[in-house]
């Protein structure tokens, strides 16, 4: 019973547990029914919102998404593993893709290689450390395969289930990179020139030193410091100058500091004392450096240590000074010397000649002969050393004239010729002008140039041949240039005396000069004239095959020579009152010449034939100057004026008048007392001007007539245009006189010849030879010239025929001068 | 507290000394509820406490090892219905820690009114276990007969040392052991 009560109360109490638990479970489902109603409702209100949110999310993005299109910078995002999500149009544009293309693949692909990696670690970097926000630069390769440089800031966006993304802000920085990487070469470029001449000043023998404005040291070289004995420390911070700068350059140093703010660069010298005391000199080249505003902000000096050159030009200098008083001492030795041998040297040449007509042994005779040669040989000698010590003083004056170089050459080789015969050589000449013989120079010179170079190869030529070649090679407009060569088959030289050849006193050895004698001076007198002519004298030879010297000039051609103004219608007649001369020629037809051109300038003068009148005359009278012809019968030129120049009176001007060519004959003149030199034929120009430069008063001149008259096409019309310019009557005259007394002339020639009076002959040869000249047969007056050598060379035969020649010449040209003498008659009248 | 609480208990004083007993604490206990529980309903914790006391009166235990005995009893329980707990973890210590950190966070989230004992755990250098058990329920007890019943699930002998932090029971210490 009790048991049963027992399982009634658990039956009862299971059942209201299950009843209560039922209760509950009822009330908990009308709890979850209301709540989810109202979770309902609220769900409801959410959509709403969420749309309202949606809405304006949509209206907010759109608005974001607009900025975002349109901004000038890249914006992209990616996933956590840089998978791009998005990128605005800009972005696409700086990569070259689309925006479909660029969508979905890996930021990283398009990065250069060598910068992946340090991409990869910043963005692990961002990661794993949480960085929210960061800036990188990187270089990207568009489509098209250029190189882009990227800088962007990056975000790290947290989404709220832990995940995150990237946000990235991009700018396109090439431009600044290729700035600055070009920038970075400039400046390596720099530094590397900077370290490479830094290095090679440092290596050089410069020293380096920096001062500001103020002139206080900034900065010296190792170089510098070894220069000076300083060190470093001992330099920066002192004032240069006052430290380093011997006090007399101070100023120096002050003007170059000046000249720095200027902006002015310079170098100079200067001197430096050095820390020891010792004073050394430097060559300063000094310059401005400037700071990046462009002003100067102290200057560069870099030294150079020229004690050295200093010390050798300083001994230059004083061995200059020894050599060149030296030089002066023997140069007036020498003239000294000339001048006080050949009074002497005169003496005894004259002595001897004297002695010579007194009555002797044959023993005597033979020791007369040799002390006249030995006595003529010295002269030479003392002439020669004269000329080369006149050439090297510079006191040779150059004369120019006009002359024609044929005629020049044709009367040298006939000159040579008889001198050549006598050796059985021969002499030939090969000129060729083209037409342009005529040229201005100094005559006398080149003609004794090509008088030594002849002689010399007839000297030293035993057999063969010997050539002179005058030939024309170009023109310019007013000048012509000539090649002169001499050449020989004689004994010739080798290379080492071919060395020495132009030098002064060196013959090829002593046995040469035993053998050929000479004073050796030959060679360099030629050599000096050919310089002052403006060329150079030049020598090839072997031993025993002969020798050629030759040499170019450059000479004044005939255009120029008839361009130049003449003188004798550019002046109308003035007269020279209250002058007198004394006219000493005894030549007619030179007389008639000079006498007509002294009337026409109303100049007052006597005349006389010979010296010895001109002594009588000249102790009687008083003038101011004499013309003196040098050969003359009973007195020659050169005894005349010795005579006159011992009488008391004034020492007026002497002037020598003579045909001879030979540079000697005005020496002798000269020396004899004379005071200057007129070569025959000369024009009415050089008489004037003779008369004007010794008398200074101005002589002239010519009347115009207005009408030109034309010469004979075979007469000389050049120089007969030249003598006569428009004076016609004057012409008149002279070819009258010259047809009045010219034959006679020809025929006393002629006959002295046939006669054998060979000295005769030479005298009446030089008498007639500037006769011709006159009427413009100028050939005739060099056949004459070579009648002259053929009698000086002993060439009898020779001289007859070509005395022989001039007649007939002279005769046949007769009708020419009648038919010129009629026609300047039918002009002047 | 929780009726699965008053229904497990009368079920283990049916199971160990038959219902009459059961009927006879519930009679002489006088309780507001008539003894009448469900596992979903909620009562008062004065009641588990008298009846606990008559029952152990009635078969003369003392009531600490009748707490003790309800422990493990309710250890199969929650075996038995809350197999994944166990599951998730392959050792004593871990189970143990997990009871503050992970299951009774999960009963909140079912019942958000039940009131929970704390458990802080942690492990010494010599790799004891100290757990200090805080209630104002005092039924430390209970919690030990768990403890023994966890060690013997997962097969580790330990030994487990009681320290009373405070004298009224509402914060007790385990010091748990393995014996190696």
């Amino acid at each position: 019973m009790n048991e049963l009560e027992i399982l009634q109360r658990k039956l009862n109490r299971e059942r209201l547990a299950r009843k209560q638990a039922e209760q509950i479970l009822e009330t908990k489902a009308l709890e979850l029914f209301q709540a989810n109603d109202s979770l309902k409702k609220l769900n409801e209100s959410l959509e709403d919102q969420i749309s309202q949110r949606t809405k304006d999310l949509q209206e907010s993005e759109s608005k974001y998404r607009n900025v975002i299109d349109q901004a000038a910078d890249i914006i992209y995002s990616t996933d956590e593993n840089g998978y791009f999500t998005f990128i605005n149009p800009r972005g696409s544009d700086a990569f070259g893709y689309t925006v479909e293309e660029i969508i979905g693949t890996r930021f990283i692909d398009f990065v250069i290689d060598e910068h992946k990696t340090g991409l990869y670690e910043y963005y692990t970097k961002i990661k794993k450390g949480g960085v929210a926000n960061d800036y990188y630069e990187f270089p990207i390769r568009s489509k098209d395969g250029q190189i882009h440089w990227i800088g962007q800031n990056v975000n790290r966006v947290e989404v709220p289930n832990g995940d995150f993304y990237f946000n990235a802000v991009a700018r396109d920085i090439t431009l600044r990179k290729n700035t600055e990487k070009e920038l970075d070469h400039t400046r390596q470029a720099l530094q590397q020139s900077e370290v490479k001449y830094r290095s090679v000043l440092e290596n050089m023998d410069l020293g380096l030193m920096e001062v500001d404005n103020k002139g206080i040291i900034v900065r010296v070289y190792e170089k510098f410091c070894q220069m000076t004995g300083y060190s470093p420390k001992e330099l920066i911070g002192k004032d240069a100058i006052e430290t380093l700068i011997v006090k007399d350059y101070e100023d120096v140093l002050r003007t170059q500091d000046k000249n720095r703010l200027e902006r002015k660069s310079s170098v100079y010298e200067a001197r430096i004392r050095r820390k020891d005391g010792k004073e050394i000199w430097v060559l300063i080249s000094g310059a401005p450096f400037y700071n990046t505003e462009g002003e100067v902000s102290g200057s560069l000096g870099i030294h150079y240590d020229i004690s050295d050159r200093k010390n050798l030009e300083a001994n230059l200098e004083i061995a200059k000074e020894k050599a060149v008083k030296a030089q002066r001492a023997e140069q007036q030795f020498l003239a000294n010397m000339s001048h006080e041998i050949r009074t002497p040297l005169n003496a005894i040449i004259g002595m001897s000649h004297l002695l010579k007509d007194s009555e002797l042994d044959d023993k005597q005779i033979e020791f007369i002969e040799i002390l006249s040669n030995s006595a003529n040989l010295l002269k030479g000698l003392v002439s020669d050393i004269l000329d080369i010590s006149k050439i090297d003083s510079g006191m040779a004056e150059m004369n120019e004239t006009a002359f024609d170089l044929s005629e020049l050459a044709y009367r040298l080789i006939k000159t040579f010729g008889i001198r050549a015969e006598e050796r059985s050589i021969s002499i030939v000449s090969n000129i060729d002008c083209k037409g342009k013989s005529i040229v201005e120079s100094d005559k006398q010179w080149l003609n004794q140039i090509l008088i030594n170079l002849l002689g010399n190869a007839i000297k030293f030529t035993k057999e063969g041949q010997i050539e002179l070649t005058i030939k024309h090679i170009s023109d310019t407009k007013s000048y012509s240039t000539y090649y002169f060569e001499v050449s020989d088959t004689g004994i010739g030289m080798n290379p080492e005396e071919l060395k020495k050849v132009f030098t002064a006193f060196k013959q090829a050895n002593t046995q040469v000069q035993r053998e050929f004698g000479g004073t050796g001076l030959g060679l360099s007198i030629s050599s000096r004239l050919v310089s002052l002519l403006g060329g150079q004298l030049e020598a090839e030879s072997v031993m025993n095959e002969g020798s050629r010297f030759f040499f170019s000039l450059q000479l004044k051609s005939s255009s120029a020579t008839h361009s130049m103004p003449k003188r004798i219608s550019d002046f109308s007649t003035r007269i020279a009152e209250g002058i007198k001369l004394l006219v000493v020629e005894d030549n007619q037809m030179n007389q008639k010449y000079i006498l007509s051109l002294l009337n026409k300038w109303d100049i007052d003068y006597d005349i006389v034939d010979d010296g010895l009148q001109a002594v009588e005359i000249y102790k009687t009278s008083t003038y101011d100057l004499i013309f003196m012809d040098l050969s003359m019968p009973v007195m020659d030129g050169y005894e005349a004026t010795g005579i006159i120049r011992k009488l008391p009176g004034k020492q007026i001007p002497i002037i020598a008048l003579t045909a001879s060519t030979f540079l000697s004959k005005k020496e002798l003149a000269l020396q004899s007392g004379m005071t200057d030199f007129l070569a025959k034929p000369f024009t009415p120009d050089d008489l004037s001007l003779m008369i004007e430069k010794h008398i200074g008063t101005s002589v002239a001149i010519a009347k115009e007539t207005g009408d030109t008259f034309a010469y004979d096409v075979t007469l000389d019309t050049k120089y007969l245009d030249e003598i006569y310019g428009n004076d016609y009557v004057y012409a008149l005259d002279m070819f009258s006189i010259y047809q009045d007394m010219i034959i006679d002339e020809v025929n006393q020639l002629h006959t002295f010849a046939e006669g054998d009076a060979y000295a005769d002959v030479k005298k009446q040869a030089h008498k007639v030879k500037p006769v011709f000249s006159m009427v413009g047969l100028t050939h005739l007056t060099v056949l004459s010239e070579q009648i002259e050598s053929l009698v000086q060379e002993k060439k009898t035969k020779d001289v007859k025929r070509m005395c022989e020649e001039l007649k007939n010449k002279v005769t046949l040209s007769m009708p020419t001068i009648e038919a010129e003498i009629q026609r300047l008659r039918n002009m002047t009248n | 507290m929780k009726g699965i609480v008053f229904t497990e208990f009368l079920d283990m004083v049916e199971q160990k000394f038959g219902y009459e007993v059961v009927d006879q604490i519930i009679e002489e206990s006088k309780l507001d509820s008539n003894g009448i529980y469900t596992a979903v309903g909620t009562y008062p914790h004065s009641e588990v406490v008298t009846l606990l006391m008559n029952l152990s009166d009635k078969v003369n235990i003392d009531p600490g090892a009748l707490l003790k005995e309800f422990g493990k009893y309710l250890f199969d329980t929650f075996l038995a219905s809350y197999p994944q707990f166990f599951a998730a973890v392959d050792n004593a210590f871990s189970f143990l820690h997990s009871i503050d950190n992970h299951i009774h966070v999960e009963v909140l989230k079912l019942y958000p009114d039940a009131t929970l004992p704390k458990f802080i755990s942690h492990e010494t250098e010599d790799g004891a276990m100290i757990m200090t058990y805080m209630s104002e329920r005092k039924m430390a007890a209970l919690a030990e007969g768990l403890i023994e019943k966890s060690l013997a699930y997962y097969k580790e002998e330990c030994t487990i040392q009681t320290e009373n932090l405070k004298e009224d029971g509402s914060e007790v210490r385990f010091t748990i052991k393995r014996i190696s």
